[in-house]
């Protein structure tokens, strides 16, 4: 194997048994990260994400098929793999609650075998690097979601990986505390040479703002992967719609036959506060008149209708057929 | 590995237990909290022996003896082995560390002997301090011991051994079910008390059950500990000492053996999170 691919997968696959049924969590995954960028595995609830991440963090073994972490075997060399990754999940507090932030820290930088020093330099360090320096001395038990993310995330970069996994880093953040993590994310890498990191998320502006490149999940298979641009370019023979509506329910929608209307892709997501429902199109045609009539059978009102530019939700809604919120 | 950096590891994984048994209350609760159970056990005890010794007029300080010394040093096998079973249930269901730990530590195994160190540091606590309590209760005079103290450290260590290792098959069934590695750990600890020449020689038992007692390492570590202390116990102190090597290094292997499958089972199902799926 070449030294420039930090992760590599053949034919990855896991199944898992729950009361008798199987379930194919992963089904012959493929996928090639090189070296020193970001790579994003963008899926809906369940497509996999976590079972892949935990496949190659060494926590899970696969059912068939090979991984290679920095060049080692996960299943034959966990030891080695170990030694160049670390993980960090999203929306979770982990660690002995009455240590503080510091005292925590200063337990795996020793797990990591970091002298008793050169622990505490390294945990100012990343204070500075992740602004944490006003709770490193707080009991973990008592920080706010957000810091417990930072804390999670310097848990994540004691050991200096070389490849980094996140699974869902800005899980359950607000707007700001989600923004200041994805920042850090994106200057770790840059900051330093040859460091990957493999990140889950099913937000796609989140996919888009830091991956390099793309992996599209689903169902345990990876459907398209490029980098944001390429992948948006799979739908730009397409038009994109967004029709919002009044009086018209989401089951409504269901009941349009989508062929007819030369629809490829169709999402909805009702504001109930505003009662307005926006209709997300994915069309193989600009004519959307099929469409304009089925609403105003039901008694629809349409308020707007403008084409906008492609996303990679409007991706996703190409190949599955439906909205990634949808799940 | 060089020794400096694993022996660091070792200290802040020392620490971290302390931190973890301590922390959340003021040293002196702390000290009520560890010494009520092994006291009140001593009481108990004391008290039969004092009641029969009255109602029967029999003082027998050979008994005396027997019976607090079974009890003080029970507490370090019991300290210690009811310390490490719990360590992967609070690092899996309540810190949500044990995945952290495993990949940041060579081997799980080796985590969970250094995070027991503790108890049983502590548990040498207990067994001297029930032993001081305890003999002058029953009316034998503390002064007559003889502690040999490199034997005594040998105890210790030996003891500390095979109790780890059969703690660590404990821990590697725990890995499957959060309530099964406790209650086998109960089990263990009854057993260990039963079957171990705590309060009685194994051979007053009936005779189906003793060859569960010669299985064990406890009958064996129990006798060479008294005898550690009173030069004058009746054993032959030689031939008890190869035993207990021999079957501390059975369950060494058997340690090692089984936490291996374990850990491979428990990476092969997906246990080393909690998740909601088990
Ligand atoms: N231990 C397990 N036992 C049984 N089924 C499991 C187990 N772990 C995962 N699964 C199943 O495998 C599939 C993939 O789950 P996974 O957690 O990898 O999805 P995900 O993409 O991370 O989803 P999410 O966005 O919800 O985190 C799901 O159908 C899930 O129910
Ligand atoms: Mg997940």
């Amino acid at each position: 194997m070449e030294k420039e691919t930090a992760i590599f997968t053949r034919e990855l696959t896991r199944i898992f048994e729950r009361g008798g049924e199987k379930i194919r969590a992963l089904d012959n995954v493929n996928i090639e990260v090189p070296e020193g960028i970001i790579y994003g595995l963008l899926g809906p609830n369940g497509a996999g994400k976590t079972t892949l991440i935990r496949i190659l963090a060494t926590l899970l073994l696969p059912s068939s098929g090979f991984a290679y972490v920095g060049g080692y075997d996960v299943v034959r060399e966990p030891d080695k793999v170990r030694s160049v990754i670390n993980l960090v999940s999203g929306g979770e507090r982990a660690g002995y609650g009455i240590l503080t932030v510091k005292e925590n820290l200063w337990f795996y930088s020793q797990l990591y075998g970091l002298g008793i020093r050169e622990g505490w330099e390294k945990i100012e360090q990343l204070a500075e690097l992740l602004d944490m320096k006003d709770f490193l001395n707080v009991r973990l038990n008592r920080i706010s979601t957000g810091m417990a993310q930072k804390y999670s995330l310097a848990r994540g970069l004691l050991n200096d990986p070389d490849i980094l996994f996140l699974d869902e880093p800005t899980l359950g953040l607000d707007v700001g505390a989600a923004r200041a993590i994805r920042k850090i994310i994106k200057a770790w890498v840059h900051q330093n040479q040859n460091k990957t990191i493999l990140l889950t998320t099913h937000y796609m502006a989140e996919a888009e703002e830091l991956c390099d490149l793309i992996s599209i999940i689903h169902e345990g298979r990876i459907i398209a992967t490029g980098s944001p641009t390429e992948l948006k370019h799979r739908v730009s023979k397409e038009v994109i719609y967004k029709i919002e509506v009044k009086n018209i329910s989401e089951e409504d929608m269901g009941g349009l036959k989508k062929e007819e209307a030369g629809i490829v892709g169709l999402s909805t997501s009702y504001d109930a506060y505003s009662n307005v429902l926006s209709i997300r199109l994915v069309m193989d045609t600009s004519d959307v008149s099929h469409i304009i009539r089925y609403i105003e059978k039901l008694n629809g009102r349409i308020i707007s209708i403008s084409k906008v530019e492609p996303t990679l939700e409007d991706v996703f809604l190409k190949l599955v057929g439906v909205g990634l919120s949808e799940y | 590995m060089d020794v400096e950096n694993y022996l660091r590891k070792i200290y802040a994984i020392m620490w971290f237990s302390w931190q973890e048994l301590s922390n959340w209350t003021k040293p002196h609760i702390f000290i009520a909290y560890l010494m009520v159970r092994p006291i009140f056990g001593l009481l108990l005890y004391a008290y039969i022996y004092i009641a029969f010794a009255v109602t029967s007029g029999l003082v027998d300080p050979q008994r005396a003896f027997y019976l607090i010394t079974g009890i003080a040093f029970y507490n370090f096998i019991g300290n210690g082995i009811y310390g490490v079973v719990w360590i992967i249930h609070e690092e899996r269901e309540h810190y949500n560390i044990l995945k952290y730990t495993y990949i940041s530590f060579p081997k799980l195994r080796d985590y969970l002997l250094a995070r027991s160190i503790v108890y049983y540091i502590i548990g040498i606590g207990l067994s001297i301090v029930v032993l001081l309590i305890g003999l002058p209760l029953v009316g034998y005079n503390p002064l007559l011991l003889k502690p040999n103290v490199p034997l005594l450290i040998f105890i210790f260590l030996i003891g500390f051994v095979w109790s780890a290792f059969l703690s660590i098959v404990m821990s590697g069934s725990s890995l499957f079910s959060s309530e099964f590695g406790p209650l086998i750990s109960e089990a263990f600890g009854g057993l260990l008390f039963l079957l171990g020449n705590v309060l009685f020689p194994i051979t007053s038992l009936p005779e189906w059950l003793q060859p569960a007692a010669y299985a064990l390492p406890m009958m064996d570590w129990m006798e060479l500990a008294r005898f550690s202390i009173n030069p004058a116990y009746p054993i032959d102190p030689v031939n008890t000492t190869i035993i207990l090597v021999i079957k501390t290094l059975v369950y060494v292997i058997i340690g090692i053996g089984f936490f291996a499958l374990a850990d491979k089972l428990a990476r092969d199902r997906g246990l080393l999170e909690t998740s909601l799926y088990h």
